[in-house]
């Protein structure tokens, strides 16, 4: 192979879509309105770098265990989309889908558990309770004795669930967009959105304006104050989340293992670093500051499970933005106060696992006006409407 | 051994109950023929809280007979036509999922008497029968 992944280009003064936002998920309906739609006038425009944002600060896993029947279906099709994704796009995405648990340290969080397995169970995922012998065995790694400050009752098993490369899947989707000619613009920063009688007409940009026949809000971290531009407010809140890597270890742990009550998760990567992750920070923030009291949590919490780590050392710590929504759901849809302006936003810190599906809905939304059944829960009109998703129990500490 | 969290009902209600994997389910009421004919001629529901995940949070009961449907749409606006639907029945949280007799009935442990006592309610007009699990076998052989 040789050349680039993907070309610079000139930008253009008009395009049939416009999308803001060039990670996974903007890249994902590029993709699909290139390769579903065949609308390939499409133009990807980011502030930074590609892949510069969520999609390369989130810790990688994937899976489905949600707990709604909104929330199930909607990630275990995106989960096989991730099962396919190396041969659709040709590229290696590095996908190591070896199984997830979620343990559960009180009765309360283990009915929790319960209920998401047996849901999982009727939707026809893979999700499981499991007990300590079982949990021992997985992960021979983790300590499961009653000294711990607090053990592990129980957990719940999520087979197909993993890790795969982030930066892989950003570079797959940039390259299969180039060779269908949509164009990506790093660099390239939106300033406003002119709005004339109820409808999006074009986006202005630090290099310029560009009309458009579709204004896609895909940000994630700005999502409300880039829908402010078009005049269309969001129920957003915008929260730092934080992680952190240690130096490469010997491999020694090959499961995704979270913890709701200890509000972190940890897995392995091929190098034998060890990712971690917090839950969002407390207070709402742009900042994308790293702090040493997260970073003292994470680090005590992952000690709790596994005591064996306490001479290790962190190479990196960093944040995201994270837009929270009111019920831990996504916003995806098109405006209703503005003709041509879409969202798929607020995606939390669940948003890198839900990529390909949630670019497939919103591409064949725009391309063809039709919702598709999978995303229609998810409208912005429901927080008028008073109905929201309640996925707050099986989103939060998920990365 | 484990109780379904319709085991006091039972009792009351006079069943026969066996263990099962251990489990203390309700064979018989009356009898399997009586039950499982009466199930035929309108509607029943039959308790199967020991046929899923143990301690699982949910009570399970099957509601069959050709009056199945008018029976939960008493009790329930959500989707009959949908193999799975999340929801609330009889005003508790829970989910119907379509069965090759008709649908079971999801709810949380807690709320199993309350369910199942509004759907025997609901089911007066029709006649509803409590079945057990010989009527139970008898329908799907």
């Amino acid at each position: 192979m040789s050349g680039r992944m993907w070309k610079p280009r000139s930008l253009q003064s008009s395009y049939d879509v416009v999308i803001i936002g060039a990670g996974i998920h903007g890249l994902a309906t590029a993709y699909y309105l290139g390769k579903r739609h065949g609308v390939k006038k499409v133009a990807l425009l980011d502030r930074g770098y590609l892949g510069g944002g969520n999609s390369g600060r989130n810790t990688a896993i994937l899976r489905s265990n949600y707990r709604t029947q909104e929330g199930i279906p909607f990630y275990d099709a995106s989960v096989k989309l991730y099962e396919q994704m190396s041969e659709e796009l040709g590229w290696n995405v590095m996908f190591s889908q070896y199984g997830h648990l979620t343990t559960a340290h009180s009765d309360s969080s283990l009915v929790g558990l319960r209920v998401r397995a047996e849901n999982n169970q009727v939707l026809g995922v893979d999700s499981r309770i499991i007990y300590p012998d079982e949990i021992k065995k997985l992960v021979p790694a983790i300590d499961i004795s009653r000294r711990a400050r607090f053990p592990s009752m129980a957990a719940l098993y999520h087979p197909p669930g993993g890790v795969i490369r982030h930066d892989a899947v950003v570079w797959g989707y940039a390259r299969a967009c180039d060779r269908m000619d949509i164009e990506i613009h790093p660099y390239t920063e939106v300033t406003g959105i002119r709005v004339e009688n109820g409808r999006a007409l074009s986006v202005a940009t630090t290099r310029g304006n560009v009309a458009a026949g579709a204004v896609l809000n895909v940000t994630a971290g700005w999502a409300s104050t880039i829908s402010k531009m078009a005049g269309v407010p969001l129920p957003i809140v915008s929260h730092q989340l934080q992680a952190c890597v240690t130096e490469p270890l010997k491999p020694f742990l090959d499961k995704v293992i979270v913890s709701a009550t200890l509000h972190v998760y940890v897995n392995q990567t091929d190098k034998g670093e060890l990712v971690l992750g917090a839950e969002i920070d407390p207070y709402q923030s742009y900042s994308m500051r790293s702090t040493l009291p997260t970073l003292e949590q994470i680090a005590g919490h992952t000690l709790d499970l596994f005591p064996q780590l306490h001479g290790v050392r962190i190479l990196r710590q960093w944040a995201g933005v994270c837009d929270m929504t009111p019920d831990y759901a996504p916003i995806i849809g098109r405006a209703e106060e503005v003709e041509n302006f879409y969202m798929d936003v607020g995606w939390g810190t669940y948003g890198f696992k839900a990529g390909p599906i949630a670019g497939k809905c919103t591409a064949e939304l725009i391309a063809t006006g039709r919702t598709p059944a999978l995303i229609q829960a998810f409208g912005p009109g429901r927080f008028r409407a008073g109905q929201l998703i309640g996925e707050k129990a099986a989103a939060a500490v998920s990365s | 051994m484990k109780r379904s969290p319709l085991h006091r009902w039972h009792e009351k209600a006079g069943a026969t109950l066996a263990e099962e994997n251990g489990w203390y389910v309700p064979l018989r009421y009356s009898s399997a023929e009586q039950e499982a004919g009466a199930v035929k001629g309108s509607v029943g529901i039959c308790d199967l809280s020991h046929t899923h995940e143990p301690l699982s949070p949910y009570a399970r009961f099957l509601i069959a007979g050709p009056h199945t449907r008018a029976l939960l749409s008493k009790l329930t606006s959500l989707n009959l036509d949908r193999n799975t639907a999340f929801g609330t029945v009889a005003h508790v949280r829970g989910m119907l999922l379509r069965d090759a007799l008709g649908f079971l009935v999801m709810v949380p442990r807690d709320y199993a008497e309350s369910v199942w006592d509004a759907i025997l309610q609901a089911g007066e007009e029709f006649h509803i029968t409590a079945f057990g699990l010989e009527a139970h076998r008898r329908l799907e052989a």
